[in-house]
């Protein structure tokens, strides 16, 4: 089982979307950062899914357009189901 | 003294950024951290590159901009508007562009058509043909400003076609192929990547992802687009940052098995059928392929001349001909003497310079001695050569698959078909489009397709208002708003509804909330099409004047001088961000699009 190391999670949305790592908190969103759009979601979904060796299902993939829920897919995933 | 301190660290990042780019096992975020490095510290001579396509191909870009920098280029990397390909190839020229690579994808020609080529009949698969003929010609029009341009040709990507109808579909592919091939042959400058051959190096698994293709149209993995960005600069000689012109191969155990000294010419190892002599036969058919291609083929080779020119002239399985060598270097002197000489003879530096031998001595002394020449030892195990041969084939930016002979053929018989038919303008292309244009007012069932197009729509969206279905019943339904919808259809079919217009009626003044056109129908002029059914409303409704407005958000910027183009006025005191126009009914008059037939319904 892995844990999921927040900073890391962190720096890898910042890179991704252009900006500093600490504009990426527990708020942001598709909908607060101007870069995350659909093309730079594409790219971070690929990207967390060869970083962290996981395969997120259809829905998931679009819909975690936020860290908040980046963080909980990530979490289930790496942790297995309850 | 700090700024010594500045550019010592940004050396030294330069480096370690580098060298993740150039290791096989960094990730995909290891490469985008340190291509953006690199991009920070503007590091290395600066290029363009214009990609365009009917396929999403963004992470096409941190992949060039990979290998650019291995080069030592930073690429500045163009992406085209989504399906325009011949329009994004004309803004490329105009843009002044290195280069431009196009991504014609087949299975997106039409939608999913792999599946429905098989369906279609043979006049429309015809017709289609003729349609991306003359799309080719468009896009290649201007392609002579670029150094060079690149199209990925067509290829199977869909499961289905591959395993059940796989002679039909490949040989449809053959067919568009073929095309591109007839077209391109006419360009010099143009070279065709074999993507199909990409495909089957990785496997269609590894390279098709259909999650981001159903999602996004975005069907290319990273594997693909790794190799295919590797690919580009390869065939660009890593962005003119090295120019190979010469190959000089040693005889035994270079171009055939054995020593003619000793094993006279019947004993060498040389034919089509057994190993290694079919090893042999090959790489000499390899080195006849970049013979053709304008590499100057050398011998260099201890020997005595007569034992060489013997095996050259009257050996049966000799392919290399002694009249496709530029010169001959069959001798006792030392190798480095002898290249040294070649490179006085032919007035070209050394490091455009390859050797190929076999011996362990011969190469390590031309590498010691003669660093500028890249060297390259034949394999002890000889079934490796051939992937060898590749490496140097690569070097001379020489991409297989590209007969010079077969060029000649497809150049002969594109210019007979030239004279056939050709379309000089864009316009009499677009006019063999038959494009027909359907202008709905307040449509309801079309309700949820026209909000979803407010809520999809980034690039031609004037002033980024969305509308939620009910949003847009109540528009339908009041009497104060006009719900414009645009429905396109051409020879090949119906793309439905791909444009919205809101307009809000007030005081005999015509105000257009939002205007929005999906990006896969832009550069036909269909977005002139809507005015005739506004003004003709306009007038109706007894207005005196139409408003609009612009407002600027970071995806909008190409219909920012729309109005202005239109003729409207920009009213004071509006400013850069939102800025609002206006013209007088009386004195409007809509840009006419004459390719297209216009019906106005309901």
């Amino acid at each position: 089982m892995k844990e999921l190391d927040e900073s890391q999670l962190k720096e890898i949305i910042a890179v991704l979307m252009k900006v500093g790592i600490d504009e990426i908190n527990e708020e942001t969103s598709m909908d607060t950062l101007e870069s995350w759009d659909s093309l730079a979601h594409m790219n971070l979904v690929l990207t967390l899914e060869s970083e962290y060796g996981v395969s997120f299902p259809d829905d998931d993939a679009v819909n975690m357009t936020s860290y908040e829920l980046i963080k909980i897919v990530l979490g289930e995933l790496l942790g297995g189901v309850d | 003294m700090k700024n010594l301190e500045t550019s010592v660290n940004d050396s030294a990042l330069v480096s370690r950024a580098r060298a993740v780019l150039e290791s096989p096992e960094s990730s995909k975020f290891q490469i985008t951290k340190s291509v953006q490095t690199l991009e920070q510290l503007g590091s290395g001579r600066r290029l363009s590159v214009g990609v365009c396509s009917n396929i999403v191909t963004d992470a096409l870009g941190v992949f060039l901009k990979k290998y650019g920098f291995i080069s030592g280029v930073n690429i500045d990397v163009v992406f085209g508007n989504y399906d325009d390909i011949s329009g994004d190839m004309e803004t490329f020229a105009e843009q002044d562009l290195d280069y431009a690579v196009m991504m014609p994808f087949f299975d997106n020609l039409l939608p999913s058509f792999e599946t429905q080529c098989l369906l279609m009949s043979a006049d429309s698969l015809d017709a289609k043909k003729e349609e991306f003929r003359q799309l080719c010609r468009l896009a290649l029009q201007k392609v002579h400003v670029f150094k060079q341009a690149f199209i990925v040709n067509c290829h199977q990507s869909s499961v289905y076609s591959q395993i059940l109808g796989q002679e039909c579909v490949a040989a449809i592919v053959g067919q568009f192929n073929q095309i591109i091939h007839e077209e391109t042959s006419n360009h010099r400058n143009v070279t065709v990547i074999d993507a199909g051959a990409i495909v089957s190096e990785h496997g269609r698994k590894a390279c098709i992802d259909e999650r981001f293709y159903y999602l996004n149209k975005a069907p290319y993995t990273d594997i693909f687009l790794d190799t295919l960005a590797s690919a580009i600069t390869t065939a660009t000689k890593g962005y003119e940052s090295y120019f190979k012109k010469v190959l000089v191969v040693d005889c035994d155990n270079t171009i055939w098995g054995g020593i003619v000294g000793e094993d006279l010419v019947s004993g060498i190892k040389l034919n089509p059928f057994d190993y290694p002599g079919n090893v042999f036969w090959k790489i000499q058919h390899d080195i006849m392929y970049l013979q053709n291609n304008g590499v100057l083929v050398c011998l260099a080779s201890k020997n005595n001349l007569a034992d060489v020119d013997e095996t050259l002239s009257s050996h049966p399985n000799m392919f290399l001909k002694d009249s496709a060598l530029i010169s001959k270097k069959v001798n006792w002197i030392d190798k480095v003497e002898n290249i040294k000489a070649l490179s006085d003879e032919l007035n070209l530096g050394l490091d455009s310079f390859i050797f190929l031998d076999d011996s362990d001595f011969e190469c390590d002394s031309v590498r010691q001695q003669l660093p500028m020449v890249e060297t390259f030892q034949v394999p002890k195990d000889i079934s490796k050569y051939p992937e060898l041969m590749n490496q140097i084939m690569k070097r001379f930016g020489v991409a297989e698959g590209n007969d010079g002979r077969q060029t000649e053929k497809y150049r002969r018989r594109a210019q007979a078909m030239e004279l056939e038919k050709n379309f000089s303008t864009k316009e009499d292309y677009l006019k063999s489009l038959d494009i027909n244009v359907r202008v709905f007012s307040d449509s309801v069932p079309d309700i949820e397709r026209i909000s979803e197009l407010s809520q999809k729509t980034n690039q031609f969206n004037l002033t980024g208002h969305r509308y939620s279905v009910s949003d847009i019943e109540n528009r339908m339904s009041g009497n104060d708003f006009i719900v414009y919808s645009i429905d396109v259809s051409d020879r090949f079919g119906s793309s439905g509804i791909t444009g919205i217009l809101i307009v809000k009626v007030s005081n005999q003044i015509f105000h257009i909330e939002n205007f929005c056109m999906s990006c896969r129908i832009l550069g036909r002029g269909i977005e002139n099409a809507v005015w005739t059914a506004v003004l003709e409303d306009a007038r109706e409704y007894g207005a005196t004047t139409i408003t609009g407005e612009y407002v600027a958000s970071n995806k909008n910027s190409q219909v920012s001088m729309l109005y202005a183009e239109l003729g409207f006025t920009q009213i004071e005191g509006s400013d850069k961000y939102k800025r609002r126009y206006e013209v007088a009914v009386k004195d409007f008059s809509q840009p006419s699009s004459e390719w297209i037939t216009y019906e106005r319904i309901g």
